[in-house]
């Protein structure tokens, strides 16, 4: 059974409806600089699956607040900036952080369509084209990425400390395409893609963290997918949101929140060496030490749903990115790793088993 | 580009760009000299607690830096540790225990510097070309 298959399988059969949503929903949020208070942020985020790899593409806008680009002189005191993230893994992760000016970026204010020097990212056509290339390291994607979900939205994520987060996200797209790393071609056709895109005007560094994870299974027969989200504080010794997204086909079957879910963690990631990017912020955060835990275990029994998702990681990427307000950094650990999930939603039972990829944010 | 006209250039961007941290960097310094040689000539970094400059050697530097572009650029790559290169050697620092806390101390406060600068990258990139010519 292919995807789309499935999908018209559903009664509803919800082709036009994704694409209305995803035509409404997932455009550039920035707003004209000087409009608002400063500080906006938003990323759109790829990850894709196929035979032998992993990789993930992000595509950011920052209203940086501190600097001047030797383009605008002393004067001026804010200005916009893009930077392109891309990281991928055949048995170990390569990757990096390239950082592009102003004048090379594309991104007006509700466009479908970013491009980031030779980047770009553009929704058109009820697909996403993806094609990125880092600068100096052999890591090169051209890709569509058909969306077989619904996209759930989520407004004003309070955030302690900030203002609040937004997040759109598909659990589940089916990519073709081709990637290069370091000269090897894979060719990869209706392989498990996930996307999201997050925004708002929050600063890093700031009292907060966030882990975060998904799970989509290759066997594209298998309706069911899975998104889990906690916001903490830094130490996460306070949580201020958590949840977990089940659907079902293209449409959302169940959302828990709060103290619906138990989320543990158990031991510590260990790793000999840790990839980190951009290289050179290893000079500043060095060390292999990592705050993921070796396996993270998600849990609900609410009467009409319950589950137990374990999470078992493997090997961390860390993205490091310097703190908005102090000399200090943001770690984003990118975790590949198995994600098991067993339950039962209103008497129907599911499983989950997929490889994916969980991200971890901390000091 | 020699490692002293990338340094003096990256000051004045610093200067410009981040002005703050650049002040923070001349702070953290105070009045001191540090000796630096990276494959040619030597050249002193000079802090007066406010300003950083590149100058000519002088007399008595806190603290002494022996290195090469390559051993730099194989720092700014992560393939290796500041501990690392200066446990092989390839990274010599010469000076009072209390000094080089000092030095480490303005390292990190130029590094962190650097990240957020953003013409930073333009300039180490013109490094890098010269060093691997």
């Amino acid at each position: 059974m292919t995807a789309m298959h499935a999908l018209r399988d559903l009664p509803d059969a919800p082709v036009d409806a994704v694409r209305r949503a995803l035509t409404r929903g997932d455009r550039v949020r920035r707003v004209p600089r000087g409009s608002d208070g400063g500080g906006h942020k938003e990323w759109f985020h790829y990850c894709i699956y196929g035979d032998g790899f992993d990789l993930l593409v992000n595509y950011s806008l920052v209203d940086e607040l501190h600097g001047t680009p030797p383009e605008r002189g002393p004067g001026a005191r804010r200005y916009e900036a893009a930077r392109l993230t891309m990281l991928a893994r055949e048995r170990r992760w390569v990757g990096d952080v390239d950082r592009y000016p102003a004048h090379t970026v594309r991104a007006a204010a509700g466009s479908p369509e970013v491009r980031i020097g030779p980047n770009r990212m553009r929704w058109g056509g009820g697909v996403y084209h993806l094609r990125a290339a880092l600068r100096d390291q052999p890591v090169e994607v051209d890709a569509v990425l058909r969306p077989v979900t619904m996209p759930s939205i989520v407004h004003n994520v309070a955030v302690r400390d900030g203002p609040p987060i937004n997040w759109l996200v598909i659990p589940r797209l089916l990519a073709s395409g081709t990637l290069r790393i370091d000269g090897r071609e894979h060719r990869f056709a209706d392989v498990p893609a996930y996307h999201d895109h997050n925004w708002g005007r929050f600063r890093w560094g700031r009292d907060f963290a966030w882990e975060w994870g998904f799970g989509l299974p290759k066997d594209v027969g298998n309706p069911w997918s899975f998104v889990f989200v906690r916001l903490s504080d830094r130490a996460h010794t306070r949580v201020m949101m958590q949840g977990v997204f089940l659907w079902k086909g293209a449409r959302e079957q169940r959302v828990l929140r709060g103290s619906e879910i138990t989320v543990t963690r158990h031991g510590q990631l260990r790793q000999d060496r840790v990839a980190k990017t951009p290289r050179a912020m290893a000079l500043i955060a060095p060390g292999r030490a990592i705050d993921v835990p070796e396996r993270l275990v998600i849990e609900a029994d609410t009467g009409d749903t319950s589950f137990v998702a374990t999470f078992e990681s493997q090997e961390a990427a860390q993205v490091i990115i310097p703190n908005d307000d102090d000399l200090g950094v943001t770690i984003i650990n990118e975790v590949a790793g198995r994600l098991r999930v067993r339950g039962c939603v209103r008497g129907e039972d599911f499983v989950v088993e997929c490889p994916t990829i969980f991200e971890f944010l901390g000091a | 580009m020699d490692f002293g006209a990338f340094l003096a250039d990256s000051l004045r961007l610093m200067e410009a760009e981040i002005p703050h941290l650049y002040g923070r960097l001349a702070a953290t310094l105070g009045r001191r000299d540090v000796r630096v040689q990276v494959d040619g000539p030597a050249f002193h970094i000079r802090s007066d607690g406010n300003h950083v400059r590149i100058v000519d050697p002088g007399e008595s530097p806190s603290v002494e830096l022996t290195t090469t572009g390559r051993d730099i650029l194989s720092l700014l790559d992560a393939e290796s540790t500041l501990l690392a290169s200066a446990l092989a050697d390839r990274l010599r620092l010469r000076g009072r225990a209390d000094e080089l806390v000092v030095f480490h101390d303005a390292l990190m406060v130029y590094l962190g510097a650097a990240v957020r600068a953003p013409g930073f990258v333009g300039l180490r990139d013109r490094f890098r070309s010269e060093v691997e010519e």
